[in-house]
């Protein structure tokens, strides 16, 4: 039981922690939080299994590449016509601005996938047995891939031109557009990956939440949580908030009625702040 | 007696010694000047002094006070005013209301429960704020600006709205960073003009400054540091020959001709 | 001359207003407008003026409804005691959430304030024994004014109007002084506000108070008027709604929140030909006047002055 538990926690861990990452490429790049992720990663689902699965009848894998490549067209989209253009308006603004792309590809999906949930029968269904253990095999699946575009993006950013100009742009605008960095270009790209990441981190729940409007807002609340629990803006924080935030929330569900699991991780979350605002990894104001 | 007494102040940044070991003492009514090349730690004492970075190591001491480690806003209020290299200011409020937050915790020390519950008394404070920014407006001679947006200023005006600001403080010293940088040579003269008439009303001044003119003709102690350490400290005749500062610093076009 | 005139003006319009009206439906409308203008004014002090993002706006409006429809109907206390209570809540909510808050900039403060309205949300609609759940409260009693209860709709009309024009009054004090001073020094820059001798973080916190107070009284005016609350109308989509309000009337000014306030309550009649298409037409609406008018319809009509 506590192994079950412990299994599903690290699980929805590596869920929070990509979510963190996610939006820290977006922070890191652009200075903007983008409060409409929750909604890219939701969209991420439908398309895998609105249009790739049921309508067009793809295997899973082509399914999911056709959905993360669109996703990413969309990021690019988005990046040129409203993220880029706003990152240098005041932040309210600018805030307001991604949660209202948000409502609008929410509104988007609803009219044209229709109000219901969907689910994707077989998709990363089952059990893993080990002995009498039995863990659910969508656990077991989201923390391989979670590791998988943990290592590949850590890979990405140090090895590639283009994930170097990245960590370029991040640190420090001026200097990289001086050293010839098309800054725009590489935060469009920076859009992409993390839409592509959503995507990715949707189509992952979908065994979990299935498919409908509201999969994500708990994971992209938490994620936000997490990231500000670990370190606020750091790879290594995103992944120790996640662990951290996803593990103590299934233990505290052995301790507290299940209703309650969501308010922990918000408690939690604001007495870490209380106590130490950099985030446990924070380094000292 | 000695106003600001700074001793062995250090600041490393990760590996980087930015001021080493530095020691000099602000006397009583004097104009004190600290400079020395780019990069080689002034600005980082000034933010040492005004509590924006905690020192590595060493102790500031002003008025008989400690303040090593106290935050900027308690610093202000014992009286230790400052301007900043690039200016700082308040762009959507005009220049009187800038004035007017300067003064806040001098003139108008109030908390919200009595502001709200005493509007008679709300009126005082609003008043005497007023007349406060008046006063020093008409020191500083920008009565005529009082009520212009401070977005939409000259450069050389805006440095003087900041140091306006400062004077709400009820400052006994001020730091000021690179006063003069960006002014061209009458808004200097008046800039001078303005320093020695509010360090006649009693205020003490603490400058850094790469413009020679204005710190040798106000200046009356000058301390030199290179690479975050003090190379030379005198008089003004005693800085322009000495021949480490002019090696390290001023070349030899201020070398008094004997 | 018009300048002078404006607020009696506005108060006369806002005074006959439910006398033009004959329908009942546009009176229930008017008093939610209203109860919203409330809320505009409070977090114009966070956010609008000091320009600290404040997510969890639904959070304090539903604390405010709660505390004052549980005291009432559970405890049969009188509402006006309800109301102190909810103004004590917001007290503490404005401490409480603030001090962690505001000891780092930044982001934080919209991150812990929507932590904050989903906590608050989460609790109320599982605290069953306490809240009534997912059921909601109900039989929430009206105010009464000396033995009379304000119970229809142009009543309770007059009587939130009075307390807008208490909390407008108090929220003008407020802005043409020290403190509205203070709050928009914050936003245009902290540094210099330190180096004033003034604690910033002390001044932030007095502000997110002033919020925290303005949204729990509108948050107690709110249950004793429509009698029942329920949780699941606190949402994070309410707190944006709010945040809206004040962005595109014009952030700072009283006259831009209650203009916000107006036209998002209004929008869903405007907008009714749309249908299904409602949600859609408004997010792009309102995107499309924060890229076009950042700082709100208010300034973008007003003449520049230097």
């Amino acid at each position: 039981m506590v192994i079950q538990l412990l299994v599903s926690g690290i699980a929805m861990g590596f869920v929070y922690a990509l979510v963190s990452i996610e939006y820290t490429l977006i922070w890191n790049s652009m200075g903007l939080l983008n409060f409409g992720h929750e909604k890219i990663i939701m969209l991420g689902a439908y398309i895998y299994a609105g249009t790739m699965i049921m309508d067009m009848g793809m295997g899973y894998i082509p399914g999911i590449a056709g959905a993360v490549f669109l996703v990413a067209v969309l990021g690019v989209a988005v990046a040129v016509g409203i993220f880029i253009p706003l990152r240098n308006m005041n932040r309210l603004c600018a805030i307001m601005a991604t949660v209202m792309v948000g409502n609008i590809i929410n509104e988007a999906v609803r009219l044209f996938y229709g109000p219901e949930a969907m689910t994707v029968k077989g998709f990363m269904n089952g059990m893993f047995r080990v002995g009498s253990l039995a863990v659910a095999r969508a656990y077991i699946y989201i923390i391989g891939i979670s590791l998988a575009i943990v290592i590949l993006l850590e890979l990405f950013m140090r090895k590639t031109k283009t994930g170097k100009a990245m960590r370029c742009v991040a640190s420090n605008k001026t200097a990289a557009s001086l050293m010839g960095i098309d800054v725009r270009r590489n935060m469009a790209i920076t859009t992409a990956i993390s839409f592509a990441i959503c995507c990715i981190l949707g189509i992952a729940v979908i065994p979990v939440f299935s498919v409908s409007s509201t999969m994500a807002t708990m994971i992209s609340l938490k994620g936000f949580a997490a990231g500000v629990i670990g370190s606020f803006g750091s790879l290594p924080g995103a992944i120790v908030g996640g662990l951290i935030l996803g593990i103590m929330e299934n233990i505290a569900g052995m301790v507290f009625p299940s209703t309650f699991k969501d308010v922990v991780a918000f408690v939690f979350l604001i007495a870490v702040l209380m106590v130490k605002p950099t985030g446990l990894l924070g380094k000292k104001q | 007696m000695s106003v600001l007494e700074i001793s062995n102040l250090t600041k490393r940044f990760s590996g980087l010694v930015a001021v080493n070991d530095l020691s000099f003492s602000v006397e009583e009514r004097s104009i004190h000047a600290l400079i020395g090349p780019n990069g080689s730690g002034k600005t980082t004492t000034i933010n040492m002094i005004d509590g924006v970075f905690a020192p590595t190591e060493g102790k500031i001491v002003f008025h008989g006070q400690e303040i090593t480690k106290k935050p900027t806003h308690e610093i202000s209020r014992l009286g230790l005013g400052r301007t900043f290299q690039n200016i700082k200011l308040f762009h959507t409020l005009t220049v009187k209301e800038n004035l007017m937050v300067g003064g806040h915790m001098f003139y108008a020390k109030e908390g919200i429960l009595r502001f709200l519950l005493d509007i008679r008394l709300a009126r005082q404070e609003e008043k005497r704020l007023e007349e406060e920014a008046g006063r020093i407006l008409e020191l500083m001679n920008m009565q005529d600006v009082a009520n212009r947006r401070v977005g939409g200023l000259p450069y050389g005006m805006m440095k003087m709205v900041e140091l306006a600001r400062t004077m709400m403080t009820a400052p006994k010293l001020i730091l000021l960073d690179e006063p003069a940088a960006g002014l061209n040579p009458s808004e200097r003269k008046k800039l001078m003009e303005i320093l020695m008439r509010i360090y006649e009303s009693g205020v003490d001044l603490f400058l850094i400054e790469h413009n020679m003119d204005v710190v040798m003709n106000i200046s009356h102690k000058i301390t030199v540091i290179n690479f975050g350490s003090k190379i030379a400290e005198g008089k003004p005749a005693q800085i322009q020959n000495n021949p480490e500062v002019i090696q390290a610093y001023l070349g030899d076009r201020y070398q008094k001709k004997a | 001359m018009i300048k002078k005139m404006k607020y009696p003006l506005a108060i006369l319009f806002a005074l006959v207003l439910p006398l033009a009206v004959s329908n009942t439906y546009y009176v229930t409308m008017f008093c939610l407008t209203l109860i919203y203008m409330i809320i505009a004014f409070g977090l114009n002090f966070i956010t609008g003026m000091t320009g600290q993002m404040n997510l969890g706006t639904a959070g304090i409006f539903c604390l405010g409804a709660y505390t004052s429809a549980l005291l009432s109907t559970r405890l049969s206390l009188s509402p006006w005691i309800g109301m102190a209570a909810s103004a004590v809540m917001g007290l503490l909510i404005g401490v409480g959430l603030g001090y962690p808050s505001f000891r780092l900039e930044g982001v934080y403060l919209s991150l812990t304030t929507i932590a904050f309205g989903e906590v608050v949300r989460q609790l109320a609609n599982n605290m069953t024994s306490v809240t009534g759940g997912a059921q909601g409260v109900r039989n929430i009693p009206p105010f009464t004014i000396f033995g009379y209860e304000i119970v229809t709709k142009t009543q309770n009309y007059y009587f939130i109007l009075g307390f807008v024009l208490l909390f407008a009054f108090t929220a003008y004090r407020i802005i043409h002084s020290k403190w509205g001073r203070a709050f928009m020094a914050i936003r245009d820059n902290i540094e210099a506000v330190e180096t004033c001798g003034i604690n910033t973080a002390h001044i932030k916190i007095v502000a997110f108070t002033l919020a925290a107070v303005y949204g729990c009284v509108a948050g107690s005016l709110y249950a004793h008027y429509s009698t029942y609350i329920n949780a699941s109308s606190f949402t994070l989509n309410l707190s944006v709604s709010f945040v809206v309000m004040i962005l595109i009337g014009g952030m700072g000014n009283l006259w831009g929140c209650m203009l916000g306030a107006v036209i998002v309550s209004m929008l869903p009649e405007f907008l009714r030909f749309t249908g299904e298409y409602y949600q859609l037409t408004y997010s792009v609406l309102i995107l499309l006047c924060i890229i076009f008018m950042p700082g709100g319809i208010l300034t973008a009509f007003k003449r520049k002055d230097s």
